[in-house]
């Protein structure tokens, strides 16, 4: 295929002369700026998701309300990463840490950024953190620290790349949706129905 | 398939399009759908036309140099572990996709939405290979079942209403299952499509997806989506395939930024899409889940050839799909009366640079120049003026109607002489005033019974423009 890439490259050589390189645009001097959180939770919750702001340790608790409230069995898939979080303050509460499969109808997830702009998360992939929690389950539960709100997409993006690049770097903006029937929204098309964020403090 | 044979049947398409009731249900939605979401997000944005042009400078820059950013993106693509295939027409790129696909053994295969592989036709060509494609965007999977191509950039099955979507899942569900599906609301009908896709995500051995742009800086690929699809297409296969023209390529993350702030206001009104998704390389030696390998397959299909003409300003497109829900005649006749892959005004646009023009003369012409499109494209490409250009190569190339050669004759020749212009002008607009009679309208007029066929001729007020001017002044 190099012949194809060769003529490909050679027209466009042809067109556009051999030029040199523009300096790029600076995505990379776009610093981590802090970013609204009112804001923040707001855009998220016009995006369909729902917020709550609680104390860092009161995660477990929130989860297990959350649930209930939503007259969900007491059982969840916990992303890797956030094992630490104290999970037998909750002993009603079932949890198994590892990757989402079929049957699970929810999943504790983390978020490693917020951004204001848009009100999304920020998926990075990892050994703790795999993608297919964030998409599989019915019911998506995020957590994100207040901190790790920044402003916009650049500082999103620059703090996302800021080591090497990940396999999967993942805004999500509110719950899985689809218009595509009469250009009716309805929520839960294949990611989760619904996203609740819990937004945490030290 | 689309083979670019039905193009030529515009006008009776059209014809056919305005006489079908269902379609005619489905695409009176899009007032309130589409445009009034768009319009609403355009107006809780203050910054949007200082997005517009961020966006339109971002691609400008990136088509002045694409070759470099082409090979940068290659390089780092493959830093990452990733790998790029150089495809230079439809038929190269299906090869290269099931040569991927037959050499792993693959059977099944899951797919996120993607033009390119309706633009080369990957799907027919792949079932020939006896490898089962599995449409996962819950438009793509009603089209799928109904045996059609996508009629809409965005919204694949925009011209099926309910009560069709209905009958397909009951066709196509009820024979597995005891219990038949409850089907009295959209929402019924989503739940439905989940619980059947949710097993096949799982079986396929590879995914394959578009890309809304690629990232030179990252070697990445990138989409946008709502439903959650594209994500399970591309993280739960072994094998993950992107399918991207090469127009699709920025330099930065941050270029791709600006993109995103109007991509989804212009598409589906939302300030942002669900998920934006940004794919580097295959899964990492500590992951636990994702491909074992990534693939882009880089096509180009005549767009390096149109860098440097009057048309290469189409090559900005973002595909939103705002150009198509604006335009008086896509909300007449829908998208498969254009007959390809792209319909409405970017179809009109787009379709002659890839299938020459006498394949796709009707195309250009199928717009009365209202400007809407130009008015609601969020990278501000001048689609009336590409109709224009596109028009003027028909006619060099006298592929239009005798008829229209001598009209255009006679006109441009009256153009050249303003006086006699003025004088014919004139006396025509005084003997059409005299003539009209107190119902101020013609019925049936000689030499434009095509106009009085379906609607009256106003007469005119018995002076022209230019005589009323000077007499003013």
């Amino acid at each position: 295929m190099s012949a194809a890439r060769e003529r490909i490259l050679g027209r466009l050589r042809d067109r556009l002369g051999e030029g040199s390189e523009e300096s790029p645009h600076p995505s990379a001097a776009a610093s981590a700026r802090a970013g609204d959180v009112g804001v923040f939770c707001r855009r998220l919750e016009a995006a369909g998701a729902t917020v709550e702001r609680i104390p860092e340790d009161a995660v477990p608790q929130a989860v297990a309300q959350y649930l209930t409230q939503r007259n969900l069995a007491a059982r969840v898939k916990v992303s890797p990463a956030l094992e630490k979080l104290g999970w037998d303050a909750e002993p009603l509460l079932e949890t198994a840490f590892g990757i989402a499969d079929l049957d699970d109808a929810a999943a504790v997830v983390p978020a490693v950024l917020g951004v204001a702009e848009t009100g999304s998360l920020v998926h990075v992939s990892a050994g703790d953190n795999p993608t297919t929690n964030h998409f599989l389950p019915d019911h998506a539960i995020a957590v994100v620290a207040e901190d790790a709100v920044c402003a916009d997409l650049e500082a999103a993006f620059s703090a996302a790349s800021d080591t090497a690049m990940p396999r999967t770097v993942c805004l999500i903006t509110g719950p899985s949706r689809t218009g595509d029937i009469e250009q009716r929204i309805e929520l839960g098309a294949h990611g989760p129905r619904s996203l609740h964020v819990l937004v945490t403090r030290k | 398939m689309f083979d670019g044979r039905e193009i030529a049947q515009f006008p009776e398409a059209s014809v056919r399009a305005l006489g079908d009731e269902n379609l005619q249900a489905a695409l009176r939605l899009l007032g309130e759908g589409f445009q009034a979401r768009r319009t609403d997000a355009v107006e809780r944005f203050s910054e949007f036309e200082d997005a517009r042009d961020a966006a339109v400078d971002a691609k400008t820059r990136t088509l002045r140099q694409l070759h470099l950013h082409l090979e940068n993106f290659e390089a780092r693509c493959q830093e990452q572990g990733g790998v790029v295939h150089w495809a230079e027409t439809p038929a190269d790129a299906r090869q290269i996709v099931l040569e991927l696909l037959t050499s792993r053994g693959v059977r099944v295969l899951s797919k996120g939405k993607t033009m390119v592989a309706e633009e080369i036709g990957l799907n027919g060509f792949l079932e020939e290979h006896d490898i089962e494609v599995v449409e996962t965007d819950l438009g793509e999977y009603i089209i799928q079942l109904a045996e059609e191509v996508p009629s809409h950039i965005i919204a694949p099955a925009i011209h099926k209403t309910m009560p069709q979507v209905v009958e397909l899942f009951r066709q196509h569900h009820d024979q597995h299952k005891a219990e038949p599906f409850p089907r009295h609301t959209p929402a019924d009908l989503v739940a439905e499509a989940r619980a059947v896709l949710r097993r096949r995500f799982l079986e396929a051995d590879a995914g394959l997806t578009g890309a809304n742009f690629l990232v030179a800086e990252t070697g990445s690929s990138v989409i946008v989506t709502n439903e959650g699809n594209g994500d399970l297409t591309q993280t739960l296969p072994r094998l993950h395939i992107v399918l991207a023209t090469i127009e699709k390529v920025v330099p930065t993350l941050a270029d791709g930024a600006a993109i995103l702030r109007v991509l989804a206001r212009s598409a589906t009104g939302q300030d942002m899409s669900a998920y934006t998704t940004i794919s580097t390389g295959p899964r990492r030696s500590t992951d636990v889940d994702g491909p074992s390998e990534y693939h882009v397959v880089l096509l180009d299909n005549g767009r390096s050839s149109l860098l440097g003409t009057p048309a290469e300003e189409v090559l900005r497109c973002i595909r939103c799909g705002a150009c198509m829900n604006h335009c008086p005649v896509y909300g007449a006749v829908g998208g498969h009366a254009y007959g390809w892959v792209y319909p409405g005004p970017i179809g009109a646009a787009l379709t002659p640079a890839l299938l020459g023009v006498e394949a796709a003369r009707h195309l250009p012409n199928a717009s009365s120049l209202c400007g809407r499109c130009e008015e609601v494209c969020p990278m501000r490409i001048p689609l009336p003026k590409i109709f224009r250009y596109w028009r003027a190569k028909e006619h060099e190339a006298r592929l239009n109607t005798v008829r229209a050669r001598l009209a255009l004759a006679l006109w441009g020749w009256l153009a050249a002489h303003p006086r006699l212009y003025r004088l014919g002008t004139g006396a025509a607009m005084w003997i059409l005033s005299q003539l009209a009679g107190r119902s101020r309208r013609y019925r049936n007029l000689v030499l434009a019974n095509g106009w009085t066929r379906s609607r009256d001729f106003p007469a005119p007020a018995g002076r022209t423009f230019l005589n009323s001017w000077n007499r003013r002044s």
